[in-house]
């Protein structure tokens, strides 16, 4: 492999892990703070996705404003979703909560299947991200997956400032450690989970609306995004916002690398990974708390 | 399914499933397929591939049955024409990652690439191939599966894109003409593959039944006049093997729009090898 490849599959690899960072984000937000196992998680990505589609006519090439209003949708959703099914789960074992977020993941494909049927669908990209740059003499690299890989990074970034640096933030990392102590400080801790499940559920619909261009809607396509989000959750450490960065771009690397030279087994080396880091260190690789 | 129909001497016409085994090692009398089997369309493109010139090529698909049969078909096909496979990729099924294989495939730079995927990962890889302006250096070759029910989703992607498939949309024969006229009266949407594919199943148990009059207590009479009558397919005519597959015209087509058009006869009355098949 000489170096002009090397360098593209590292972009590859960068790439496909930040835009994982995003579906993951969401996850380990409601599993970290709210202690909810999370398997409709899939099924939110795949809303944002279709949402996408739906959006696509009436928005044409105004993106970011689909994206917006996408998102607002997604987070409106998340909110009732938690008000009518998830609260009432925090206080049950992870058994049940399994069974209810499976049983969605039931209910979304179902009625996905009724909306909008079974037909694969594309997603065309705003004409103003359209095209793409030559990588050397060797490929072209299309500038909506910069664009993709750029906005991974800011919503990074907005959720490290909102969980650091606000009032908002600091009940959040505080619900986490100790819900009890927090309630009796006067806060209304309901309303926040509400919130951070509402916040969860837009964060996986935006990185479905993202990726849609990319890799089209279809049915079932939350299913293989949520295990690999469970992947980056383990490695990265419940609750991590930092360590779902650090794991999401680790199994970007060795998914791409592994594709290069493992071929089928590729599928292996990510759960491997896995593996040996919660041999090592099961709390993940960073500490809860971000 | 094969295994449990051929253990219990049930009768079994098959509309879709191209798994080569079932009229290979699993073949027997009371199985027949009306559609195609895996290598088929494969072998079609690899004849295509070696008669345009191409001496290296590589193939990419899932690492599944469906896949590997197709991939060993079109290697085949080329190799008759004095071309050569240089590396076969593969991922995980139905992992659609592809932008390293991607790069893969433009740092090898080999005349033609060989895919196949279907659904999702078949709009997603020819989205990919394109944008990664594979498709203007490196032409892009596949069985029907990679175009058939996704042009909608694929767009300019697929445009001029050669693919090789036992049915082609715009066939103009009279079988296939008044097919499409009837379908369309019948269900309100157009006709594809799977539906001709329905239709000649139909066909081909009606062959067996009118042989017997009906009676289906003279199975072997059935089995075999089911298997010994040709077909006359919207697809084309097409006589089945002893193994219980069609023997058919496999067509080039090109993408033109949302339409797979009939370009010439890629292979004509190809047979499954049936490697493996006792009969």
């Amino acid at each position: 492999m000489d170096l002009a490849t090397f360098l593209v599959q590292c972009l590859n690899a960068v790439q496909y892990g930040l835009l994982l960072f995003l579906v993951a984000s969401g996850l380990t937000l409601i599993f970290g703070i709210m202690g909810v196992i999370n398997l409709a998680h899939g099924s939110f990505y795949m809303l944002g996705a279709y949402l996408a589609f739906a959006l696509a006519p009436w928005f044409g090439d105004w993106f970011v404003t689909r994206l917006v209003v996408g998102v607002a949708l997604a987070a409106i959703f998340g909110y009732l979703l938690e008000w009518a099914f998830f609260s009432f789960l925090y206080e049950r074992d992870h058994l049940q909560q399994v069974l209810l977020t499976y049983a969605l993941i039931l209910v979304f494909e179902e009625l996905r299947s009724l909306l909008v049927g079974n037909d694969v669908h594309g997603v065309p990209a705003p004409s103003w991200l359209g095209g793409g740059f030559r990588l050397g003499g060797l490929m072209e690299y299309p500038w909506y997956r910069v664009f993709a890989s750029a906005a991974c990074l800011v919503v990074a970034l907005a959720l490290y400032a909102v969980v650091q640096k606000t009032r908002l933030g600091m009940m959040i990392r505080a619900g986490a450690s100790n819900r009890d102590m927090v309630r009796g400080l006067g806060v209304d801790i309901r309303r926040l989970y509400r919130i951070v499940f509402a916040g969860g559920v837009a964060l996986a619909a935006l990185a479905g609306m993202i990726a849609a261009p990319l890799s089209s809607v279809y049915p079932n396509m939350g299913a293989s995004v949520l295990i690999i989000c469970f992947v980056v959750v383990v490695i990265g450490g419940i609750g991590s916002i930092t360590g779902a960065l650090v794991a999401s771009l680790l199994v970007g690397f060795v998914d791409t690398f592994g594709k290069v030279f493992f071929a089928e087994w590729s599928g292996v080396g990510i759960y491997l990974l896995m593996a040996i880091v919660l041999i090592w260190r099961p709390e993940g690789l960073m500490k809860r708390g971000f | 399914m094969a295994k449990a129909a051929k253990d219990n001497n049930t009768l079994l016409v098959i509309p879709n499933a191209g798994a080569d085994a079932i009229t290979g090692p699993m073949c027997s009398p009371n199985i027949v397929r009306s559609s195609f089997s895996n290598w088929q369309p494969g072998y079609a493109m690899g004849v295509v591939a070696g008669q345009k010139g191409v001496k290296r090529a590589m193939t990419i698909t899932w690492a599944y049955a469906a896949g590997t049969e197709s991939t060993k078909g079109f290697t085949e096909g080329l190799e008759k024409g004095g071309g050569k496979v240089t590396k076969d990729l593969t991922l995980p099924f139905p992992n659609v990652e592809f932008q390293a294989l991607l790069t893969e495939i433009a740092a090898q730079k080999p005349d033609a690439v060989y895919a196949f995927f279907a659904g999702g990962g078949a709009v997603k890889f020819v989205k990919d191939y394109a944008a990664a302006g594979l498709n203007k250096t490196i032409p892009l070759y596949g069985p029907g599966f990679l175009t058939d029910g996704t042009l909608e989703a694929q767009g300019a992607a697929a445009q001029n894109m050669l693919t090789t498939l036992h049915y082609a949309d715009n066939l103009d024969t009279p079988k296939n003409n008044s097919f499409r006229k009837a379908y369309a009266i019948a269900y309100k949407a157009q006709p594809d593959v799977y539906a001709v594919q329905g239709y000649d199943a139909a066909q081909i148990l009606a062959n067996g039944l009118k042989a017997v009059g009906g009676d289906l207590s003279k199975r072997d009479q059935l089995t075999a006049a089911m298997r010994k009558t040709p077909v006359d397919s919207p697809r084309g005519k097409f006589t089945i093997s002893t193994a219980g597959n069609p023997v058919q015209d496999i067509y080039l087509r090109e993408v033109k729009g949302n339409n797979n058009e009939f370009r010439s006869v890629a292979v004509k009355a190809l047979a499954d090898p049936a490697r493996g098949c006792k009969l």
